[in-house]
Parts: C-alpha cells; sequence; structure tokens
C-alpha cells in the first residue's frame, strides 16, 4: 500500500497546477486509500480535498509546508550555475495527527501571517514551531525543505544538525525522513545521505512524490504559473523551470518500483496514514454565547426581546388577528431555536443591529431571514412574514441541521466599515474575519497571464484581453480560439494554438486570495484554531483562508454584512430630505400607496431606481402594471434568469392581464401557487410544491432547492430528481405533468429568489421610487453621490432627472461643495436645483478640494489668480481641469471657458517665491476663440462624465428629422409593425445568457430612452458598430404591445453625432 | 549676399514606396508587416492601402481581410532606397540635412536642400523645385517639393502641402496658415494644450499674442509659432559621414574567376583603398563583410529567381584591426572555411570602422601574442575544428542537453574578472563525447544490460538512472532525454554516460566518466 503524503494544490498558488479535487479524483481512481495535502503557508484547499475526499471514500490528511525563517534558505542551484532562483526561506512539511495538531497548524499559521503588517507569504521562526509542534508530524520535504537546504549548505554533518534540531522539537516518533524520486542525479544525492541521517537517528524513511500536479501533462500548466509567479517568460525562466514532468500522483505500483531498494519507505507511508486519525469533519467550530444579563439565559433573553419587537411592531397595525398569529408563529420559532441552540446566533445579529440604530446606519436583513418573525421582531429584516405569509421552513428547519443565514444590507462606504470594525471589536482580533474570495483565472486574466509567459508584447495582449468576448451570451461558435481569430491571431500557427490551449487549462485555477465583499465569520473561542488568519490589503481587516462555500461545507457560520449603494442613497435621502424640504422621512413610515410611485412604476419610468430601473424591467413593469407592494415583489423576483429560462415571466403576465386562464400543474398545488397565478417564481414555492406533490420532507425539500441553487451541485440535482420523480408517481401525476414541473424546478438552477429576499428588495425598490418621485432633487443628489452604482451612468441620470424638470448646474468652484449639493430655486424657495460637486471634475482629488473648499468658506474668490494664491495645493493641471469644464466661468474677469484657460495657463506656470505675490501683469483679453458647442461637450464629457446642457442629439434635431428618424418620446404613439428609424447615443449594451444571443441595446436622446432589439443574424451583420460605434441610428420593426415600446432593428449604422467621450454600461 | 534658398523634398510612405518600388509592383496597394511571425504588424503602407481602410498596427490576419499585398519590412531595401535618394538629391546641391531617416523608424523621408546660388544655374525655385520632383519620380518615388527662403517654412510646406510649393517670400506665414499643427514636432503634452486651446491649424498658432504665448509655454512656445509664422530660422546641418560609418569597395569583373588566388589578390587592393579611407578617418575596422556575386548555374534548367546570388560572409576580429595582411588573412581563412558555390563575378568589400584600440600594457605583465596574430591562429583552428567550436563556453539557464554555447574570446575591459565560485574538487571529472557516438543497446526491462560500442558487445556491470529532463514544451519541437550512468563488465572498468531519445528511440554514449 502506498498513501501519498506530501502534495500542493493549485492552492498553493502558482507553485501547484491542479485544484484539490482534481488530486483527490486521481487519487480515487488510483485506489489509494488516502492522500495528504500540504500547500505551501496554508489550509486554503483544505475543505475542498476533504470534500471531494468524503464524495471519493477516501481518506484526506491534511497539512501544509510551514516557511520558517531561521532553518535557513531554501535549496538554490550553485553559485557558478547561471541562475535567478530567489532567496526563500526553508518550508517544513507539518502533517496534522490529531485535532490538537490541526488546531496547532492553524495557529501557527495565523501566528506568523498577522505578524505582517500587510499581506504577505511570512515565516514562523522555529520557536513558534516548537510552541505548537504538539499533535504535528513533520517531513522532512523535498527541494522546499530543511535536509535537502542543510545539506547544500554545508555537507552530511549539517543535514544531520537540523534534523537532529526537527527531531528536538517534534520528537522521534514525529520526524519522517522523506525520499522523493524525480529521476534527477542531484536528487538521489540527497537521498542516500537522508538514509544515511535516517539510520544514524533512527528516524523512519518516508517515500513521497513531492506531487505538484495530478498528471504530467500538467506540468506545463506549472511551468505557466512559475514564470507569473516569477514575472518572465518561458524562454527567460531557466532554471526556475521544472527539469521535467515527475511530480505526478503517482500509484503505488510505479512508487513501489521506484523505491523496490527502499521498501520500508513505501510501507511506511501506510503506517503513518493510520496514524494521522485528524479529519477535518469535527473542526470544533462554536459560535459565541452573547452575554445576557444575570438570572437570564440566551433563549429567555431572546424571547424578551421577541415579545417585545412583536409589540412594537405588530400592535401599530392595529389587527388583532394578525398580532395573535404574529405571536403564534414566533412561539413556534422560538421553540425551534431553542431545540436548534440557536438563541446566541440570534442575539449577536440582534446586538449589531442595535449597534447600527444606535450609530444611525441604515441596516436590513435580507435573503431566508426575512421569512422569520423573530428576525423581523428584533429589527433584523423588515419584512413582515406573517402579514405576507411567508414560509419559515425556507429559513430555518430542523432536519436541515445547519446554521440560518442572515444577511445584513448596509449603506456601502465607511458606515459599513464601522459595522465590520465593530464585529471586530466585540469577538477580538482572533474571534472574527473576513471570508475569502478565491480569485480565480477567467478568459482576460487567463489570456493576459498566459500570453506573457508566451513572450507576447504588451499591446498584443491588450489587444486581445479587449476582444475577448465579454457578453454574458455564449453561442457556441463563441470559442476562445475564436476571440483569438477575432483579435488577429493566426491560430493555425503552433505558438498560437498553445497559447489558446492554454488559456482553456489555465480556466478556474487559483490566482490569489481576495476578501469576500462582507461574509465575516465569527467565532466563540478562537478562530485561529479553526481555520488560518492573515492580513486582508485592506488596513484593519483580517480574512480567513476559506471561501463562503468552503465556511458552509466545513459548518462555519458567517454573517453578510454587504454594502449596498441604494442603502447608502436612503441614508443620504435622510440627511438631505429634513434638511433642505424641511419634512421629516421615516422609511419605515413611508406613505404605502402613493399614487405617483405607481405611476412612475406603471409606466417603467424608473432610471435610478432600486431594482426595477433595468432594461428587462422596463420592458416587464408595463405589462405587470404594479399597484401594491406585492406586485413589486413579484416584479423584482420575475426578471431574473431562472423565471426567465423556465419560461415563466410570460405566462405570468399574461395571467395577471387576464388573457390567458389560471391553471396549476396538479390541483394539490393550487395553494401553493395561487398567489402567484399559477406560476412558481419564488424558492419557497419550490420547497411546498416538493412536500406536496413528492412528499419530501421539508429538509428533504430543502436541500433540493440548494442542489439547484449551487453551482456546485449539479450531480447532486440529478439523484434527487429520481426521487423527485418517484414521489410524484407515488401520487398519481402523470409523466407529462412531471416532466412540466421538474422543468419549473430546474429553471430555478443558480437564479432563484427566495420570496422573503424579494420582499426585503422591493421594500427598498419601493423607498426609492417614492424618493425619486417626491424628493427628485435630494434623490438625484445621493444617487449622483453614490457612484458607481445601479445600471445607468451618471450622465443618462442627469439627463433623466431634467426631462422630469430638475434643473442640474455645473461643477463651480464659488459654488460647488466636494459631493453634489441642492440649491434652492432663486424664484421658489421650495424647488431645488442640483448643484454637480467638485468630486465629479474627474482627476480632482479630495485633499485638493477640501483646501478650495476652506479658502472660499472665508470668502468667494475674486479670480483666477486670488484661486491660485489662495489654494496653492491646485496643481496646474487642477485647474486646466476646472477650466476646461467650466468651473472657472464664475470668477471675475472671466468670460468663457478658454477664457479660463489661457488664464490659468499663465497663473499656474511656477513662479518662485520672490516673484508669487506680484500681481498679474497681463490684463488684455484671451486670444483663444469661446469653444464651440461640440468642443463644450467634449469637454464635459471628458472632464466630469456628464452634461448639463443639451443633450448631444438635441443639436441635431433638425438633421434626424430630414432623416426620417424619431425621437424616442415618438415611439409610444406609432402603431405596431410599422418602420421606424430611431437615433441617439449607446448607454447600455447587453446579450444575456438567457436571451438565445440577442442583444439589446438602450439608446438615449434628448426626449428619453428607447430600446432596440437585436437579434442573433443582425448582430452578426452589424457586430463592429454594435459594439464599439457611440451613437447609431437603428431602423426597423416598431414593436409597440401593452406599452413595451422597442424596436427590432433590421439595419444599424453609426452616426457622427459628436466626438463626446459617452460612456454605455455594457453587461459583461 | 543673396538670401539663402531652401528646398524640401518629403517622400510620404517612404518604406512602402520603397519596397513597393524594388517588387516593380505598380500602382497596387501595398501594406508593410514588421515584427517576427506570428505577431507581424502592419508598419507603413502607401496611399492606395490606407484608402482601402487599413491602419498601421493590425495583425497580419487582419490585414489579409484587405485586397492589398503584403510585404514583409525589407531595412536593406529602406537604407539604400533611402541612400538612392540622397544621391539623386546629390546632383542639384551638396549640402542636404535629412531631417526624419528611414533608420529612425519613421515612414517618411524628409530632405531639406540649401540650393542658395543654384538659380543661375538650374532656374528659378519653382522650375528647381519641379526637377528636383522630376528627378525623385524618375527614382520611382513620389514626393512633395517645397522652396522657400526659409528653411524651416519649405519643411513645414513640404510635409503639409503636396505635389510643388514655391513660398514667396513674405507670404510665409500666409502660406503655412492652414496646414495643421500635427506638421509641427509636437509631444502629447503640447498637442493637448493646443487641442484643449481649440488651436489646430498653423495660422491659429500664428495668431497668438506673442509675449502672452511666451509667458505659457516658454520658448518652446516661441519656437513653434516663429515655425508657424515661416520665421524660425532652421539651422541647416548638412548630413556628414559619421566617421564609424561604413566604408564599401566594390569591383565587377570581366570573367567569371573560381579559383580563391586571383580573387585574393582583388581583395587585397579594395582592402589597401578600405584601409586607407579608414586610416584618414584615424580608424581601424572593426568588422569586414565580404559579398562575392555568383555566377547562376545555368545547367540547372530548374533554378529560379534572380540571375545571381550573393555569397556574403563576415569577419569580425576581437579587438578593431588596421593590418592589412591580418585581415586579409582572416578573409583567406573563412572564404576557405566556407567556398562560394559558383565563381565570382563581382565583389564588394564593406568595413565597419572603429576606434582603434589603445591598452597600456603593463611594465611587468606577461608578453601577450599580438591580437592579430592570435586572431588568425584562432581563424585557422576555426578552419581546422568548425565553426562555432573555437572560444569560450558560456554556461546557459537551462535545463536542456549541453548547457552551454561556445561565444567568442572576449578582451577583458578591466582587471576586475567576476570571480565565481569553483565547481566541488571531488567532483568526478567527465569527458563528453562530442559529438555523441550513436550505439546500439540490449535492454533488460527498461534499463540498458549490454552495449554494442566501437565493434564490440560490452555487457553492463551496474548502472543508474533514467536521469530524465524534458522542456521547451512551447516551441515545436520539445525536447527529452533520459540519461544512464553504467559501468562495463570489462577490465578495465570504465563508467559511461548514455543518453536515449525516447522520441527517436536512439541510444548514444554522451560521456565518460575519468
Amino acid at each position: 500500500m502506498y498513501v501519498e503524503l506530501h502534495a500542493r494544490s493549485a492552492f498553493s498558488f502558482l507553485e501547484g497546477a491542479s485544484l484539490p479535487e482534481l488530486l483527490m479524483a486521481r487519487c480515487a481512481q488510483l485506489d489509494m486509500p488516502a492522500m495528504a495535502l500540504l500547500d505551501r503557508n496554508g489550509l486554503y484547499g483544505a475543505p475542498r480535498f476533504h470534500i471531494a475526499a468524503q464524495r471519493a471514500g477516501t481518506r484526506a490528511h491534511i497539512g501544509a509546508e510551514i516557511a520558517v525563517r531561521d532553518a535557513g534558505e531554501r535549496m538554490r542551484p550553485p553559485q557558478w550555475l547561471p541562475h535567478q532562483v530567489p532567496i526563500e526561506p526553508v518550508r517544513l512539511s507539518i502533517l496534522a495527527e490529531t485535532q490538537l495538531g490541526y488546531q496547532n497548524l492553524c495557529r501557527l499559521i495565523t501566528r506568523y501571517k498577522l505578524r505582517e503588517a500587510h499581506k504577505a507569504e511570512g515565516a514562523a521562526s522555529l520557536s513558534d514551531v516548537a510552541e505548537f509542534a504538539a499533535g504535528l508530524v513533520c517531513l522532512t520535504g523535498g527541494d522546499e525543505g530543511p535536509l535537502a537546504a542543510a545539506l547544500a549548505r554545508g555537507g552530511y554533518d549539517a543535514a544531520l544538525r537540523e534534523i537532529g534540531r526537527l527531531v528536538h522539537i517534534f520528537g522521534p516518533r514525529n520526524v519522517y525522513v522523506e525520499l522523493q524520486r524525480h529521476f534527477e542525479r542531484e536528487q538521489e544525492h540527497c537521498n542516500q545521505a537522508a538514509v544515511r541521517i535516517a539510520r544514524t537517528l533512527h528516524l523512519p524513511l518516508l517515500a513521497t512524490n513531492g506531487v505538484s500536479y495530478a498528471t504530467p501533462y500538467e506540468r506545463e500548466v506549472l511551468d505557466v504559473l512559475t514564470t507569473i509567479r516569477h514575472h518572465c517568460t518561458l524562454e527567460t525562466a531557466g532554471r526556475l523551470l521544472t527539469s521535467n514532468a515527475e511530480h505526478y500522483l503517482r500509484s503505488a505500483r510505479e512508487m513501489q518500483q521506484l523505491f523496490r531498494d527502499l521498501p520500508e519507505a513505501i510501507e511506511n507511508t501506510g503506517e503513518l496514514s493510520a496514524r494521522l486519525i485528524f479529519e477535518m469533519s469535527d473542526l470544533g467550530y462554536r459560535f459565541p454565547d452573547y452575554p445576557v444579563p444575570q438570572g437570564d439565559t440566551m433563549q429567555t433573553f431572546l424571547e424578551k426581546r421577541t415579545e417585545e419587537g412583536i409589540c412594537n411592531r405588530y400592535q401599530p397595525k392595529c389587527d388583532e388577528t394578525l398580532f395573535a398569529r404574529a405571536q403564534k408563529q414566533a412561539q413556534r420559532e422560538l421553540s425551534l431555536i431553542a431545540k436548534l441552540g440557536l438563541a446566541g446566533y440570534f442575539l449577536i445579529v440582534w446586538d449589531i443591529v442595535q449597534f447600527c440604530g444606535r450609530e444611525g446606519i441604515l441596516v436590513q436583513g435580507r435573503g431566508s431571514a426575512a421569512n422569520s418573525v423573530v428576525c423581523y421582531a428584533l429589527g433584523i429584516t423588515a419584512i413582515d412574514p406573517v402579514g405576507m405569509d411567508l414560509l419559515f421552513e425556507r429559513f430555518l428547519s430542523e432536519e436541515r441541521g445547519e446554521w440560518p443565514d442572515i444577511d445584513l444590507d448596509l449603506p456601502s462606504g465607511n458606515q459599513r466599515e464601522r459595522a465590520i470594525q465593530y464585529v471586530y471589536q466585540r469577538y477580538g482580533e482572533l474571534g472574527a474575519a473576513m471570508t475569502a474570495n478565491v480569485i480565480t483565472y477567467r478568459g482576460r486574466s487567463a489570456a493576459r497571464e498566459t500570453g506573457k509567459a508566451l513572450g507576447f508584447d504588451a499591446d498584443t495582449l491588450n489587444r486581445l484581453t479587449k476582444l475577448v468576448s465579454a457578453w454574458e451570451w455564449k453561442d457556441k461558435d463563441d470559442s476562445l480560439g475564436r476571440n483569438f481569430h477575432d483579435a488577429g491571431f493566426d491560430i493555425q500557427h503552433h505558438r498560437i494554438a498553445k497559447y489558446v490551449e492554454l488559456c482553456q487549462r489555465m480556466q478556474d485555477l487559483p490566482r490569489h486570495l481576495g476578501q469576500h465583499s462582507g461574509g465575516m465569520v465569527i467565532c466563540g473561542g478562537q478562530l485561529n484554531a479553526v481555520v488560518p488568519i492573515e492580513p486582508a490589503s485592506m488596513p484593519g481587516r483580517t480574512v480567513i483562508q476559506w471561501d463562503k462555500e468552503d465556511c458552509a461545507d466545513m459548518k462555519i457560520i458567517k454573517v453578510d454584512l454587504l454594502g449596498l449603494g441604494m442603502m447608502a442613497v436612503l441614508k443620504d435621502c435622510l440627511t438631505l430630505v429634513p434638511e433642505h424640504y424641511n419634512q421629516p422621512l421615516d422609511l419605515a413610515q413611508l406613505p404605502p400607496n402613493d399614487p405617483p410611485t405607481y405611476r412612475a412604476l406603471q409606466q417603467a419610468d424608473t432610471v435610478g431606481m432600486f431594482q426595477v430601473e433595468s432594461r428587462a424591467q422596463m420592458a416587464a413593469l408595463p405589462r405587470n402594471v404594479p399597484t401594491c407592494f406585492y406586485d413589486i415583489v413579484v416584479q423584482v423576483a420575475i426578471i431574473r434568469p431562472g423565471p426567465i429560462v423556465g419560461n415563466m415571466m410570460n405566462p405570468y403576465m399574461k395571467r395577471r392581464r387576464g388573457r390567458e386562464k389560471v391553471t396549476y400543474y396538479h390541483p394539490l398545488l393550487e395553494p401553493v401557487l395561487k398567489r402567484t397565478l399559477g406560476i412558481p417564481l419564488f424558492q419557497e414555492q419550490l420547497i411546498r410544491m416538493a412536500m406536496i406533490i413528492a412528499n419530501f420532507t421539508g429538509g428533504e425539500a430543502e436541500e433540493l432547492r440548494r442542489a439547484v441553487g449551487m453551482r456546485r451541485s449539479m450531480a447532486r440535482m440529478r439523484d434527487l430528481d429520481g426521487k423527485l420523480r418517484r414521489g410524484m408517481t407515488a401520487n398519481g401525476i402523470a409523466p407529462a405533468v412531471q416532466n412540466e414541473i421538474i422543468q419549473s424546478i430546474s429553471s430555478f438552477a443558480l437564479y432563484g429568489f427566495p420570496e422573503s429576499h424579494a420582499a426585503s428588495f422591493a421594500l427598498i425598490a419601493y423607498a426609492s421610487a417614492y424618493l425619486k418621485c417626491n424628493y427628485l432633487a435630494a434623490f438625484t443628489a445621493a444617487l449622483l453621490n453614490n457612484q458607481p452604482m445601479g445600471f445607468y451612468s451618471p450622465a443618462t441620470i442627469v439627463k433623466d432627472a431634467q426631462r422630469h424638470g430638475l434643473r442640474v448646474k455645473p461643477v463651480d468652484v464659488q459654488h460647488s461643495d466636494w459631493p453634489c449639493t441642492l440649491e434652492p430655486e432663486p424664484s421658489n424657495a421650495h424647488r431645488f436645483t442640483l448643484r454637480l460637486g467638485l468630486c465629479y471634475a474627474h482627476g480632482m482629488r479630495r485633499d485638493t478640494a477640501l483646501p478650495l473648499l476652506a479658502a472660499r468658506a472665508q470668502r468667494a474668490f475674486m479670480s483666477i489668480q486670488d484661486l491660485v494664491l489662495r489654494v496653492p495645493e491646485l496643481r496646474k493641471s487642477d485647474l486646466a481641469l476646472l477650466a476646461k469644464i467650466g468651473a472657472l466661468n464664475s470668477l471675475g474677469e472671466v468670460e468663457h471657458r478658454r477664457d479660463a484657460l489661457w488664464q490659468v495657463e499663465y497663473a499656474g506656470r511656477p513662479a518662485g517665491p520672490l516673484l508669487e505675490e506680484l500681481p498679474e501683469e497681463e490684463s488684455a483679453a484671451s486670444p483663444l476663440r469661446q469653444m464651440s458647442i461640440e468642443e463644450r461637450l467634449v469637454a464635459d464629457f471628458s472632464g466630469t462624465g456628464v452634461t448639463v446642457g443639451r443633450h448631444p442629439m438635441a443639436f441635431h434635431r433638425a438633421q434626424m428629422r430630414q432623416m426620417g428618424i424619431l425621437a424616442s418620446c415618438d415611439l409610444a404613439g406609432l402603431p405596431h409593425g410599422r418602420n421606424v428609424r430611431i437615433a441617439g447615443c449607446v448607454i447600455a449594451r447587453q446579450r444575456p445568457g438567457t436571451a438565445k444571443g440577442f442583444v439589446f441595446l438602450s439608446i438615449e436622446d434628448e426626449t428619453g430612452i428607447a430600446n432596440a432589439i437585436i437579434t442573433p443574424a443582425v448582430y452578426e451583420q452589424f457586430k463592429q458598430v454594435v459594439v464599439y460605434e457611440k451613437f447609431l441610428m437603428i431602423e426597423g420593426e416598431l414593436q409597440n404591445q401593452e406599452n413595451v415600446i422597442s424596436v427590432k432593428a433590421r439595419e444599424i449604422r453609426s452616426l457622427q453625432i459628436s466626438q463626446a467621450e459617452v460612456r454605455s454600461h455594457d453587461f459583461h | 549676399m543673396p538670401a539663402p534658398l531652401y528646398l524640401c523634398v518629403h517622400v510620404r510612405d517612404f518604406a512602402a514606396q520603397a519596397l513597393k518600388q524594388s517588387h516593380e509592383l505598380g500602382s497596387r496597394a501595398i501594406a508593410i508587416l514588421n515584427g517576427d511571425p506570428p505577431l507581424e504588424r502592419i508598419f507603413a503602407m502607401n496611399a492606395d492601402a490606407r484608402q482601402h481602410g487599413l491602419e498601421t498596427g493590425m495583425s497580419r490576419v487582419q490585414a489579409e481581410s484587405f485586397p492589398i499585398l503584403l510585404l514583409r519590412r525589407d531595412r536593406a531595401r529602406e537604407d539604400a532606397a533611402f541612400a538612392e535618394l540622397l544621391r539623386c538629391a546629390e546632383q542639384f546641391s551638396p549640402r542636404i540635412e535629412a531631417i526624419a531617416s528611414p533608420l529612425e523608424d519613421l515612414c517618411g523621408a524628409t530632405l531639406v536642400l540649401d540650393i542658395s546660388g543654384s538659380e543661375r544655374m538650374l532656374g528659378s525655385a519653382q522650375e528647381i523645385a519641379t526637377s528636383v520632383r522630376r528627378a525623385v519620380r524618375a527614382i520611382g518615388y513620389e514626393s512633395s517639393v517645397a522652396a522657400s527662403h526659409n528653411a524651416g517654412a519649405a519643411l513645414l510646406a513640404a510635409r503639409g502641402l503636396p505635389g510643388i510649393v514655391a513660398v514667396v517670400s513674405g507670404r510665409e506665414a500666409a502660406t503655412l496658415a492652414p496646414l495643421p499643427l500635427a506638421v509641427l514636432d509636437l509631444d502629447v503634452a503640447q498637442a493637448e494644450t493646443f487641442a484643449v486651446w481649440g488651436i489646430h491649424t498653423l495660422g491659429e498658432l500664428a495668431a497668438l499674442p506673442t509675449k502672452a504665448l511666451a509667458a505659457r509655454l516658454g520658448q518652446s512656445g516661441l519656437r513653434m509659432q516663429a515655425q508657424a509664422r515661416g520665421e524660425h530660422r532652421h539651422l541647416l546641418v548638412p548630413g556628414e559621414e559619421a566617421p564609424d560609418a561604413p566604408i564599401s569597395e566594390s569591383l565587377e569583373l570581366e570573367h567569371p574567376v573560381e579559383l580563391l588566388e586571383p580573387l585574393l589578390f582583388l581583395l587585397s587592393q579594395m582592402l589597401e583603398q578600405i584601409l586607407q579611407q579608414a586610416a584618414e578617418r584615424a580608424m581601424a575596422i572593426a568588422s569586414m563583410e565580404t559579398c562575392l556575386t555568383l555566377e547562376r548555374n545555368t545547367l540547372d534548367v530548374n533554378a529560379q529567381g534572380p540571375a545571381h546570388c550573393e555569397h556574403c560572409r563576415v569577419v569580425r576580429p576581437a579587438l578593431p584591426e588596421h593590418d592589412r595582411l591580418t585581415l586579409l588573412k582572416l578573409i583567406q581563412l573563412d572564404l576557405e572555411l566556407h567556398p562560394p558555390e559558383a565563381a565570382v563575378i563581382a565583389l564588394r568589400l564593406t568595413a565597419h570602422p572603429a576606434r582603434l584600440p589603445v591598452a597600456q600594457q603593463g611594465l611587468f605583465a606577461a608578453q601577450a601574442p599580438e591580437a592579430g596574430h592570435l586572431e588568425i591562429l584562432l581563424a585557422r583552428l576555426r578552419k581546422l575544428v568548425g565553426e562555432g567550436r573555437v572560444g569560450a563556453p558560456e554556461l546557459l539557464d537551462t535545463h536542456a542537453p549541453e548547457p552551454f554555447r561556445v561565444v567568442n574570446f572576449e578582451i577583458a575591459q578591466s582587471a576586475s574578472v567576476r570571480k565565481t565560485s569553483a565547481p566541488p574538487q571531488h567532483a568526478p571529472a567527465m569527458r563528453m563525447v562530442r559529438p555523441p557516438r550513436a550505439i546500439a543497446v540490449e535492454l533488460r526491462g527498461d534499463a540498458p544490460a549490454a552495449m554494442h560500442y566501437e565493434g564490440h558487445r560490452l555487457i553492463l556491470q551496474a548502472g543508474s538512472g533514467p536521469w530524465r529532463t524534458s522542456g521547451a514544451w512551447w516551441t515545436h519541437p520539445a525536447w527529452c532525454r533520459e540519461e544512464w550512468d553504467v559501468v562495463l563488465k570489462e577490465e578495465p572498468q570504465r563508467c559511461l554516460r548514455l543518453a536515449h531519445d525516447p522520441g527517436a528511440s536512439c541510444w548514444y554514449v554522451i560521456g565518460i566518466y575519468d
């Protein structure tokens, strides 16, 4: 028997070429009973390795290669050889024998990782290793290890001393002298010395293959990764590359053949494997207890808080029945929470929400937590689950045996950071950390890095990576090879063919570790004994070595503190509205049926509104005609890939408008699907359907839901499919109906929405719509101050606001603040204009703007010279920028932008201290002519990204009319099927994965936004124009049905309207 | 003193025009590719190609979709064409300045000629310009020609205006006014500043107030404005041959010569001339290229292509040499090692001069052989053992077999020689067998058991291996190799290194352990 006990995966980041799953699959293929994973300086791949082992029925031993800084430098080629191997510390190969050993390994890695001020590899000291040596087994390693390094450094005696030191640290029983045979002469020299040392010190020998990839073929990928690591090319890498392809996972037979002279080295692998009793099934993770007052338990404390919350939430509703139902549901939930021991979890999330409340930070729970009345009572969520009849089992069930998932939405930016820092402060540096986000090689990054390795120049790579298709939709011909061909590469050339092949093989390999956007892991006891923690790039943050799916697999609870741009907008509105409109604003008490709000939603007048602003939403809103809050819930959920792929959207719309009869797949399903007119739209419905028609238990149904919702679980979904069919057959459901039901369930794969989540989002959507319709100036200012977010660029948001009657003023050094602000209209103090902030001057730094604002607060600027003298922080480029965008036009003696440019060029020149106080000698008017309209547009878009003047199309309207081109506002009055021409600047391009290759364009003119649909054939014909041109003329058939208007393109031409850098939001 | 008169000749798309002419392509649209496959990019094109929408920087694959002829860049051809253009211009004036030469990777070639005082001989400025343009067209290039009393104005007018322009004295500013600013040599920041000011033509630039402009853009602003007004005094710097410019001598033979001896006689004379010219510049010869034009084998009916072909060899002494006999001997030895394949009908010697080596001999330093003698010795050795086998080995950074190359000896520039630690002294020595000897091997399992070497069957007593190496998998073909260290059973025992190429299934002896 042979067990491979030294393997690196791709999670050794650029030092291994195979994913842990692939290594384990190969291990199972070779009938190896177990295998060990020792990644460099971490346990990054351990959970995946462990889960893969569980599925394959093998054992996964866990360990790591630990860099030790005072154990010498790792072996390098002799000095007289030309080489470029960088100096690196020796790495100790360590295996966890027991749970204590695993905990020590985690603590050891955390210790030296956190010692680094910034994100870095780091290295342990021998004293660290000695402190955490209990429960660990040490191998002497391959060429990265201490034995090879000591031999190279000081010969046999040094090596003997080094191994003696390891024996002193780990004990004689826990040090194995490792032998590797990669058919290299120098290695055999090392092996002979190793055998002598083992005999001298009476240590066991251990054969390993120092695996870096699963199969020899992957050596090529490892070589590419090596060049990426060392910033060189394959041609120049020299001896940095491996000398052969022997570092693969060998079978027992091959290893026995290789070590036939030392059979005990093979036998010892089995013995050591048997000794390694630790498995990752139990990590000893525990959620922290919440401190409660004396006399209370966490459960009683939670019950009290819930009771208070129920009263606060439901008594104002003055509905006794509802109140009673809420109390009953709360009792049911609390008893389940008590049974599952989850009171502490709820209290800790409640504690974060309380902190946000105290600090005035908006917070709202999203996801399935909104199904719980306890969460509603505790203020974690804002949706009444009892009133909306939401399914609690989607959130929590006894059978599932897992922790519930509560996600909190916070305003993005500083406020979210404060909440995160509160958690760190509350649970300690070693008690909480962010979850990781593994950044992998994707199309563009793979093409770029592989191209560099193959020695392609930067220009070529830029051209290629720009052209690598990034649409969501991929047609059958949209291969990497075709992208290369489109980029001008000859894919028949062997070097290019190899490039394409390598790019494909690089896909999905880990590149580096980032941090998750908001997932925080909290631990009772010490988190660093469960998983290693390391510093994140962001100051004040730490991150664990696993991503969120690994955490779920390892049953580690995370609380998501997610940043939501719209929450920041709402928060800003909470300040702006009372300050300027002198009206109180309480998001919890918004008028529920505000007519202007619903009118705007029905007319798809939704630019800037949360979740309902996209082109697809706009196309659906006039058909859905929302009239109540639940309609918005449905609206948020229905424009998702799941319902669209499942062909649920159209039937729902028809049924809603009474054009199709409401039917059900089976009479049994009527109670479940009645609310959505017989069409399943929500995950909760999926769960209930499985329970009713296939006799699934709640837990099984939830497992089904998870299987269709997770990328990694497609295989599990197939298993459950059989079970589902058997259950339906038992209930006498016909095979054809079974197929329909399974199709509707499968459509949820990856993209299904829980009803509670949709309801939480719908609340924010309604709030954003209400604010836009009632406080347009404040809402627009907040929206512009929190960019980038949403579907549209600031330019489109400004134009939309202007069409709604808001006056927008340009950036002005005499009036603008750093953010966009409101100014009362001189004629009407209750109407406001929006002043663009200095933050919209591209290239202007806040550090420069603040002294400017401080100087202006003392007194207004008299002239450009005055500005330059009083704000020395302004560089010449800043002044030129401000002049170019017209921000200096209100200064004395400035007549127009070019006048300002002429003056700043003089005033901004470097003058010595002796001359800087001298008055301006020149007073003659600028010789430069005023900017033309086109020049002003170009300056506006390049300098601020927006224009507050007329839309570029407005200047060409007469010409457009001559060409038979209609304005977008004209389309509503024309009949369906008529041939029309429209034109405008492209503001969004989409090729959704669900749309079978169709491309959707949103084009804007001075009257509004028009939508165009491009079939795949037309797209192929006009691809270059569609993708690259800024202004387009589109001719085609008008589709005007149910107030949804679009043009089905037949011909597309580019228009020379303006050179302005208008930007489109392209969905890649 | 009469006012100076200048003439500027601008040949647009010079690289494309040069190549097109050499291939006699008539009026076809052509584009020129630069770079190594598969990364060739469009580097230059003619006007016809530009009209098809072709742009510089396109890849070969992209360019192939246009109905144009794609040619590879030929620097030698560009150099020759530029020399031809210069010769053509020299008919009109000895004082010529080349503003942009193709040697600087620019696609246009611009020559400024000082034709002051030539009017009586060659006619008016307009007539001279016409003659020059006609002469340039006669050698195959379309050009624009401008004449002016201001060299800078002539230069800008030729760059910006087509055909022939005679800039009337005093009307320089008016003539240049409509030209775009692009004809000036602006850097990126200057171009951006003028763009944002709305200054697009030379006329607009000329109209700006001078003092105010100087206050903003400094001296460069003044210079540009003076250029735009046609007032900038361009100081003509006639091109003079640099001391290290190549020296060339050529000779056409009346009859084909097949023997080396008569050739050497002729080469000796040519060498004499070259060395004399080099001596006038106080230079020696760093390298000497011998190009022999060969008579084509008329019996080969399948032979295609030009009527003649060239046999070119370069000798490069370690130190610049100025001794004729030494250089001649080096050329002789090189030609003996690489003889031409046909009779020679023309000779051309091109020498690249360099400064004479100056070295201070140490008073007590050991007497070293003279550099020239040493060079001849090395050349003789090279002739004896083959090219690439004389010199110093240089280790390469690779796992590949034979990880070294032989480079010429270099003269140490200073006493500080890089210290490298020697290989361990106790390591066994091994003689490499070069070239490797092919052998037949009998295997037991995968390991060699016996081998057939030098006519004997030799039993292998022991062996270790295989030692596997492979690499360069990204190239075609990649390499891989297995090596074995074996001990022969026969007395006295010998230890050999064998290599096996799994791809070709061949075995070799590559080394013998001492």
